[in-house]
């Protein structure tokens, strides 16, 4: 994938079309695990190369290998989806993006349910399933969508579409390297169910495209993705080991699937009726290989061990772990000095014991503290942290117009729809901002970053180009923590003394300048109205605390 | 193309003296129908023959070898640059800086000549873009001459450009000087041009004379536009140079904008004046800082008024940009009378003028293509964050780039407001056994040193020959340090230096005041 193809013009396409994901910035591994949300600058790779191997596409290729004729068993599973999709439009955030639709697969597992890759519904506003076989085409609901692991669940409100069906079950474990596995489902290329076979050639954390943050642990197998793949069944002898999902362009006999270990997690949380999505640990480790380094941490000569260089203030260790620490045992598995364990008989990162966890659950974690040994008990949270930038879906961006000036936070999809404008002096602090606030501190002062997105034109604010892009730090002397902090700072008597002086003006101060934007207080109001008119606003603001 | 004839006052003057002269008794006829066959004579052999051009304007074949701003002991491929340079006051040669910089050979040549004449930078000012050239040999020195340099171009005046193509031919236009243009390195002007110019230093000259106006640095092919660095600046420099020490243009850090807005202007109580410019920010350790805050208005500077977009009227030169009125009428070391409104009360400020200094700044561009000073102690790369080492990524360093370090290059007030503060960077790990596990790690801000904090590299140098040796490094972003085994150092750093062939484990520029 050539830098130049990473255009950014469509934040995701629907499950027939090969959208490249756009995402100026990436994840650093300081050749340590860094799964723990936190986003850092990945050593030597340009920041396009480095999603060379950032899943593309959302769809599984397989090559196709005519088998013989078990398809017909699988018919009563599988299932074929039909979207028509809405997605947001975050630089002109009071109108809708445009519609466009495209399809994916699905299977039945117990309770009447259908699984299929968040991606296949996630903005969807209307969702059809068909059988093999029957023309009848019955309409769908989303019951649970977990977009952080590219999963969802649908039923069928009509129980007559699951008379006949038989619920695929799931495997027990995953499959090793080598083991044979098909694929069933709708690519393109035809309209009827296609198997595909091939072998899993790779299990290995991946980013997960969808949601553009996270990783997971995903199998490869070396079939190509195609299309329309999408939410469908890979089985292993009969049960199901993994949900296809995702796609390189331009490579070749590489195709993902979503593994039971990943699966699994999501339907045990969806169990309690809510997804509370993946708890995080929030460490960023630190390998330990080298003699001096175990020397100053006070690790004897065996190996192992893997020291905390940083803690997310938003992750689940925040204020129980401590920079310094060694990591030794998490859940009595033993850490090596690259921060891998040995998990059911393979070498993986420690974080997949964390992956395995709901939250709620506890991790009991050895460390080495200043030469002592020390075991912490770590309840797993509910991960909130508003600087965790990952694609936002089936949620309206918010948007705040005042005086024909354009606010909205500072969200993965906004940067995705600016794409290569982003690499330009007036919004570069952009880029640093979405992958160095919790890094450098900068969100001690917001929980949000409000961006003047846009300047509808009018004299009011016809001097006020210069500002676009920036960072509102404060209006009328109240500083701006959040969207919601707007209406009344907007509201604030410009009379009061942190206002600035002269009656009647608003002053707008940035992070970025430090030239304020004033404006007239009453020429602002009087504005809005004629500028709603000719820009056609249905409504000058969407702020989630309101609605 | 056109080559257009350059009727020359003096050969016409001489012709109808020695006419004169020699007959006593010619009528009027005669003279006139001498002038006319003289002139005739002139036309046909003009476009060979400009004796005075080929010893006034030179080429300029400069090899150059250019430091490699990313692996600071190593150099790129020597490459040529050619230019054009004018013989100026006392046979130095007048060019444009960017032809000297960093070069292993100057060597000019006559025109129409093969010959290869060896010359040395004297001065070279990367803020004017001037440079001032001298002949090795004296004595081949004597063969050119120098032209005197015009103080005052003006719009509308009409200008020659003369360029030496391929062949060492002369060929020349005329022009107008359609804008003259205030700027922080001097005052520049335009001029339409037929001519296509591919050499930078090509002279320009006043009318039909060989009073030097200016010389071009840039030329538009779109436009057929030259940018030229006016005779006005030009002249300043010279004179500097060839007096030392050399003093430079004057400078006074202010970051300002035009204050259009009325809202704004009512905001600063400067809406019942006219003009005025709003000051944005101050360069740390400039005479701006000094004395001016952010939101002060400076309505005039010398007594002359100030526009909503910063121009004055020069009684020179017109319609000008404020920069004139600093670096066109002061020099370092002086100050310029400010009138401004702070707080809606109109006060005088004295503004002290210094010479810019890159290095002051908290990121250095690196103009002048310096080699970058580096410490490779342990195989750890830790030198200064520059201009230059930025932009060796290609054309999308923006986005190519560590986001936090080009944040700190378009916001360098963000990292710090101190003047001499520079950001020192780990660069690169080059793997070795003594620093296994940190292999990863580039372009990371050094906040310490063996503990102690780091705001230039300099304090890595002190830090390091006052231990013994590089022992930890801390890093922003992370609580650990790189901890390096300090026994095996010396060791290490001979197996680094021979295995990857650094000439030197520290380069540190000698210390100028």
């Amino acid at each position: 994938m050539a830098p130049a193809e990473a255009d950014g013009t469509s934040l995701r396409g629907g499950p027939e079309v090969n959208a490249l994901l756009l995402r100026p910035f990436g994840r650093i591994s300081h050749g340590a695990c860094e799964k723990c949300g936190l986003d850092f600058y990945q050593k030597k790779q340009s920041v396009y190369k480095r999603f060379l191997h950032l899943i593309a596409s959302c769809l599984v290729f397989f090559s196709l290998s005519p088998s013989s004729g078990t398809a017909g068993g699988y018919k009563d599973s599988i299932v074929k989806i039909y979207s028509t999709f809405q997605s947001e439009d975050y630089k002109t955030p009071w109108q809708p993006g445009a519609p466009y639709s495209g399809n994916g697969s699905g299977f039945v597992i117990q309770k009447k349910r259908i699984l299929t890759n968040a991606h296949v519904i996630s903005d969807a506003r209307f969702i059809e399933i068909q059988r093999e076989g029957d023309p009848k085409k019955y309409q769908a609901t989303v019951l649970f969508a977990g977009h952080d692991c590219d999963l969802a669940v649908l039923t069928v409100p009509d129980e007559a579409f699951f008379e006949g069906t038989r619920p695929l079950s799931m495997g027990s474990s995953l499959p090793d390297l080598n083991d044979e596995v098909i694929v069933l489902g709708y690519p393109m290329g035809g309209e009827r169910i296609s198997l595909t076979k091939g072998v899993v050639s790779r299990i290995d954390y991946s980013p997960y495209s969808h949601s553009g943050m996270d990783w997971h642990l995903a199998m490869q197998v070396d079939a190509a993705i195609n299309p329309g793949n999408s939410g469908g069944p890979v089985l292993y002898r009969d049960k199901v080991v993994g949900v296809a999902f995702q796609g390189i362009p331009n490579a070749q006999s590489l195709g993902y699937a979503i593994p039971l270990p990943v699966i699994q997690h999501f339907l045990a949380d969806i169990a309690d009726g809510t997804y509370d999505g993946y708890p995080e640990l929030g460490v960023l480790t630190m390998e330990t290989r080298n003699p001096a380094l175990r020397q100053s941490l006070k690790l004897d000569d065996k190996n192992g061990g893997t020291a905390v260089a940083r803690i997310d203030p938003f992750g689940s260790a925040f204020g129980l772990l401590q920079t310094g620490d060694v990591l030794l045992t998490v859940d009595g598995h033993a850490l090596a000095d690259d921060g891998t364990a040995i998990i059911d008989g393979q070498t993986m990162q420690y974080t997949e014991l964390t992956e395995r966890k709901q939250c709620g659950e506890s991790m009991k974690i050895e460390v080495l503290r200043n030469g002592e040994k020390k075991t912490i008990a770590v309840p797993l949270l509910k991960h909130q942290d508003p600087f965790a930038y990952r694609y936002e879906y089936d949620r309206r961006p918010e948007y705040f117009i005042y005086g024909g000036l354009v606010f909205t936070p500072i969200s993965l999809n906004l940067l995705a729809q600016t794409g290569k404008e982003l690499n330009q002096p007036g919004r570069q602090h952009l880029v640093y901002y979405s992958q160095f606030a919790k890094i450098d501190g900068l969100y001690s002062n917001q929980c949000q970053f409000v961006v003047l997105v846009e300047r509808l034109a009018h004299r009011v604010n016809t001097y006020d180009s210069q500002f676009l892009h920036k960072t509102v730090s404060e209006i009328n002397g109240r500083p701006i923590r959040q969207m919601s902090d707007l209406p009344q700072a907007f509201n604030a008597s410009s009379n009061n003394p942190g206002a600035g002086r002269g009656a009647g003006l608003h002053v707008i101060r940035f992070n970025e300048t430090s030239v304020a934007l004033i404006m007239e207080a009453d020429e602002a109001r009087q504005a809005d109205a004629e500028i709603r008119r000719k820009y056609n606003i249905p409504a000058p603001s969407y702020l989630r605390e309101e609605n | 193309m056109n080559s257009r004839l350059l009727l020359q006052s003096f050969p016409m003057r001489f012709a109808i003296r020695t006419a004169y002269a020699g007959m006593t008794r010619l009528s009027t006829i005669h003279i006139t129908v001498a002038f006319l066959l003289l002139t005739t004579l002139f036309i046909a052999t003009a476009e060979n023959t400009l004796p005075a051009d080929d010893a006034t304007i030179v080429e300029i074949i400069a090899t150059c070898q250019e430091y490699d701003a990313h692996v600071p002991w190593r150099k790129k491929p020597p490459q040529i640059r050619y230019g054009l340079g004018v013989v100026v006051e006392g046979n130095n040669i007048l060019t444009f800086d960017g032809i000297a910089r960093n070069s292993t050979l100057i060597e000019i040549r006559r025109a129409r000549t093969g010959t290869k004449l060896d010359a040395k930078t004297a001065v070279t000012d990367e803020q004017v873009g001037a440079a001032l050239l001298k002949i090795s040999d004296d004595n081949t020195a004597a063969q050119f001459k120098s032209v005197p340099i015009a103080e005052k171009i003006q719009r509308n005046d009409l200008v020659t450009i003369v360029k030496m193509d391929e062949s060492g031919q002369f060929q020349s236009d005329e022009g107008q000087v359609i804008e003259v243009i205030s700027s922080p390195r001097g005052l520049l002007f335009k001029v339409l041009t037929d001519l296509s110019i591919e050499k930078n230093g090509t002279p320009v000259f006043l009318g039909n004379t060989r009073v030097l106006a200016g010389i071009i640095i840039n030329y538009d092919k779109s436009t057929q536009t030259c940018l030229v660095l006016s005779g006005t600046t030009l002249k300043s420099f010279v004179s500097d140079a060839v007096s030392p020490p050399y003093t430079g243009i004057a400078w006074a850090g202010l970051l300002w904008e035009p204050l259009l807005d009325p809202a704004k202007r009512k905001y600063l109580g400067v809406d019942g004046q006219k003009g005025g410019i709003l000051v944005a920010r101050t360069v740390p350790g400039s005479g701006a800082a000094d004395i001016l805050q952010p939101e002060d208005v400076i309505v005039e500077v010398d007594g002359f008024k100030l526009d909503e977009m910063g121009y004055y009227t020069d009684p020179d030169f017109g319609r000008l940009l404020l920069s004139n009125l600093i670096n066109g009428r002061h020099k370092p070391g002086e100050k310029a009378e400010l009138t401004i409104f702070r707080n809606r009360q109109k006060t005088n400020v004295p503004m002290p003028l210094k010479r810019q200094s890159d290095i002051a700044q908290l990121i250095p561009e690196n103009d002048a293509g310096d080699q970058a000073e580096y410490q490779a102690d342990g195989g750890l790369i830790l030198r200064e964050l520059t201009g230059d080492y930025l932009r060796s990524a290609g054309n999308d360093w923006i986005i190519q780039t560590n986001p936090r370090l080009v944040y700190y290059y378009f916001n360098p007030w963000q990292f710090s407001r101190k003047e001499g503060e520079h950001i020192v960077i780990l660069s690169m790990v080059l793997p070795d056994q003594i620093n296994i596990g940190y292999h990863e790690y580039h372009d990371e801000v050094v906040t310490a040193v063996n503990g102690r904090p780091v705001r230039r590299l300099d304090d890595v140098f002190k830090t390091i020959d006052r231990d013994g040796g590089l022992k930890r490094v801390s890093i922003m972003g992370s609580g650990i340090d790189l901890v390096l085994d300090e026994k095996e150092m010396p060791a290490a750093n001979k197996r680094i230096a021979a295995n990857y062939r650094i000439p030197s484990l520290r380069h540190q520029r000698a210390k100028t005041d």
